[in-house]
């Protein structure tokens, strides 16, 4: 499909549902990822049309294999799909180069992983700095806004520390500290309470749940149905497609009132989207 | 990421590694470091050479004569008869004895080597005297036991008090010292302080060998060098009827010998230097390689978090800089002293130049960039998931 074809599609898709198409945060479209061993082609996704709106706490969930993985790296933007369309934010980046993936990640989206990726080399403070850092953000205000993260995680006096000297649960922190530093439009975490304790585990979920409370979009990648059960909707995956959707109630955590209005849209689009298969 | 940025960078992940980063600075230092003392030694030497020959003038023309036997010879008349005859070519002539002996004042006895030359030397040479006079025409006609002294004999033998005056014994034989010349080097063994010109004609009996055999004539201007080389030449043909029995060169052509010879020497030295240059980037080129691998992870944290290839590479092609930088600098500082001892050790004059230093740093600031930009490029290409599923 040549440029001029898909920016003519775009126009048309944009056309038919311009105000969905600037509300929808994430916005897959038919996305295959196929890859080609051999003779054998696999498909990691086969087929995946799934949305999510700002301000939502979606669990993908499945078991290892699923297709879940391949999943959270197209929408963390980490990899292209080889067939169908990505939005992000209102842009397709489905077909972007490296460079301009670079540029998206940095710009709209914070990771969070497993193994907490943190750069052994450099302090927590520095680490916290880094997306600012290819943001281009100057020193002074960078080096206030990561202390600002920091605090909101509840870590700020390790900030001159080593990451290695921290324990899991505080290193995870810092990398939380450091998805937000760079005020991305979603935090994508993948197996985030993989390498912790029970203990620790809850409360980097309930850290994540205040977040998400604060306005943040997050998408949390799982193979645990207890720790999904802890988002406020559950998307699950298995051999590439989506076989559940559904809406989920974490319990006790109260709504507040400003995300609420989004979660009502958020759910419509669900339900819409459910139909549709 | 601004410059700025990567730099510190940089220097954190070698302060993080340090042996491995001194290992890999190594060649880098080993490489500047020769380059620095080769060329400090040779334009050193060269510097002492250029300065004793032009001391000599350039309108110098250098007469020496093998000779065939005793049939055929020139002697100092027939050569002064030639210089009378053609004083509109040549002003200067002496002839040129040189006799190594023992000097001896007092309780100092030192091996000297004398210069027997006529009162006209004065005129084809730069001579100046920090003391006395130079030799004149009645000390040479009468074969007079004087003699005119460089700083260096005055400092060795005299002890600092001044040697005007004193006597001196040259083979047992007694001088006079008539004057002292004024330091031109360091009055140190073998510089152009440690001489002593006596009398052509007393210095060919301190060289147990009554002939003599090298003249220097004294052109009357630069322009007349060729006519008095010619004038000599026809001379000598007369005599010997055989080119190969005597030689004529004039200084110019002596200093451009020399400077060519000077010029050949220093660029292999060079280029045998540059070759521990280039096997030092192409260490620096594999210890990169060997980094890039050992943090696929951290490239690919990078690039997760939004680090666009130019980051990734300037990051790499920055520390590579860095460390043969600073490679370069240590090697510098270790080539200045080394060149400094050397020249003290082999009693020569080291001139480490700005421009040696520079282009030492250059090159060394180029290699890290040229042995750093492959690693980078391979950095910097890295798929993100892959890397960041490295471990």
């Amino acid at each position: 499909m040549s440029d001029e074809d898909m920016k003519k599609k775009e126009a048309a898709a944009g056309g038919r549902d311009p105000v969905k198409r600037e509300e929808t945060l994430i916005r897959l479209e038919d996305i295959y990822k196929i890859y080609q061993t051999g003779e054998e082609t696999v498909n990691a996704i086969d087929g995946i049309t799934l949305s999510i709106e700002k301000g939502e706490f979606a669990a993908i969930v499945g078991q290892s294999g699923s297709g879940k993985s391949t999943c959270m790296n197209i929408i963390g933007c980490l990899d292209v799909p080889t067939k169908g369309r990505y939005f992000l934010g209102g842009r397709d980046v489905s077909h972007m180069k490296d460079d301009e993936l670079a540029v998206i990640r940095n710009q709209m989206l914070g990771f969070i992983f497993q193994q907490y990726n943190l750069i052994p080399k450099l302090t927590v403070l520095e680490n916290v700095e880094l997306p600012m850092i290819y943001k281009g953000v100057k020193e002074k205000e960078r080096r206030e806004y990561a202390v600002q993260m920091l605090e909101k995680v509840g870590i700020a006096q390790t900030k001159f520390r080593m990451p290695k000297q921290r324990s899991g649960g505080q290193q995870q922190r810092v990398s939380i500290a450091r998805a937000l530093a760079g005020k991305p439009s979603v935090i994508l975490a993948d197996e985030p309470t993989g390498a912790l304790d029970s203990r620790t585990g809850t409360e980097v979920l309930e850290l994540l749940k205040r977040l998400n409370q604060e306005g943040n979009t997050i998408v949390l990648i799982t193979h645990d149905m207890g720790i999904a059960r802890q988002a406020r909707r559950i998307i699950r995956i298995a051999d590439g497609k989506v076989v559940e959707d559904m809406r989920n109630d974490p319990g006790p955590a109260p709504e507040p009132a400003g995300t609420a209005g989004a979660w009502k849209k958020g759910r419509a689009d669900i339900e819409e989207g459910r139909k549709d298969p | 990421m601004n410059a700025k940025q990567c730099l510190s960078m940089a220097f954190k992940s070698l302060k993080g590694n340090k042996i491995q980063a001194f290992l890999t600075m190594l060649g880098i230092i080993i490489g500047v470091a020769s380059v620095i003392v080769l060329v400090s030694l040779v334009d050193g030497m060269a510097k002492d050479m250029v300065s004793q020959f032009e001391n000599m003038g350039t309108n110098l023309v250098s007469v020496n004569i093998q000779g065939r036997g005793a049939t055929r010879t020139v002697d100092v008349e027939d050569f002064q008869e030639l210089v009378q005859e053609n004083q509109d070519i040549i002003a200067y002539f002496s002839p040129v004895v040189s006799a190594s002996v023992s000097a001896k004042y007092q309780g100092e006895n030192l091996s000297a080597s004398v210069t027997g030359v006529s009162e006209d030397y004065e005129h084809l040479t730069e001579i100046n005297l920090s003391q006395g006079r130079f030799l004149s025409y009645i000390d040479v006609e009468r074969s007079q036991k004087v003699c005119v002294i460089g700083s260096y004999y005055e400092k060795e033998l005299f002890a600092g008090a001044s040697a005007l005056d004193q006597t001196l014994r040259l083979n047992g034989e007694p001088y006079r010292v008539i004057g002292v010349l004024e330091e031109t080097a360091d009055s140190e063994e073998g510089s152009a302080d440690a001489v002593i010109y006596t009398p052509y004609t007393s210095a060919a009996k301190l060289s147990f060998n009554g002939v003599i055999s090298s003249y220097q004539l004294g052109a009357v201007d630069t322009d007349s060098v060729e006519a008095a080389m010619a004038l000599a030449d026809d001379f000598l043909y007369d005599v010997f009827e055989d080119e190969d029995l005597y030689s004529i060169t004039s200084q110019e052509e002596m200093i451009e010998t020399v400077d060519e010879m000077l010029a050949t020497v220093s660029s292999v030295l060079v280029g045998i230097a540059g070759i521990s240059l280039l096997v030092g980037g192409i260490g620096i080129m594999n210890i990169m390689l060997v980094s890039v691998i050992e943090r696929t992870k951290e490239i690919g944290i990078r690039k997760s978090l939004g680090a666009k290839r130019k980051d990734i590479m300037r990051q790499f092609v920055i520390e590579a800089s860095v460390t043969s930088a600073m490679g370069g600098i240590v090697g510098i500082l270790l080539g200045i002293v080394m060149a400094y001892g050397a020249g003290s050790l082999l009693d020569m004059t080291v001139a480490p130049t700005l421009s040696a230093i520079l282009l030492a740093f250059g090159v060394s600031v180029f290699i890290g960039i040229l042995f750093g930009y492959f690693p980078a490029s391979k950095a910097a290409k890295l798929n993100p998931i892959d890397a960041l599923r490295y471990d």
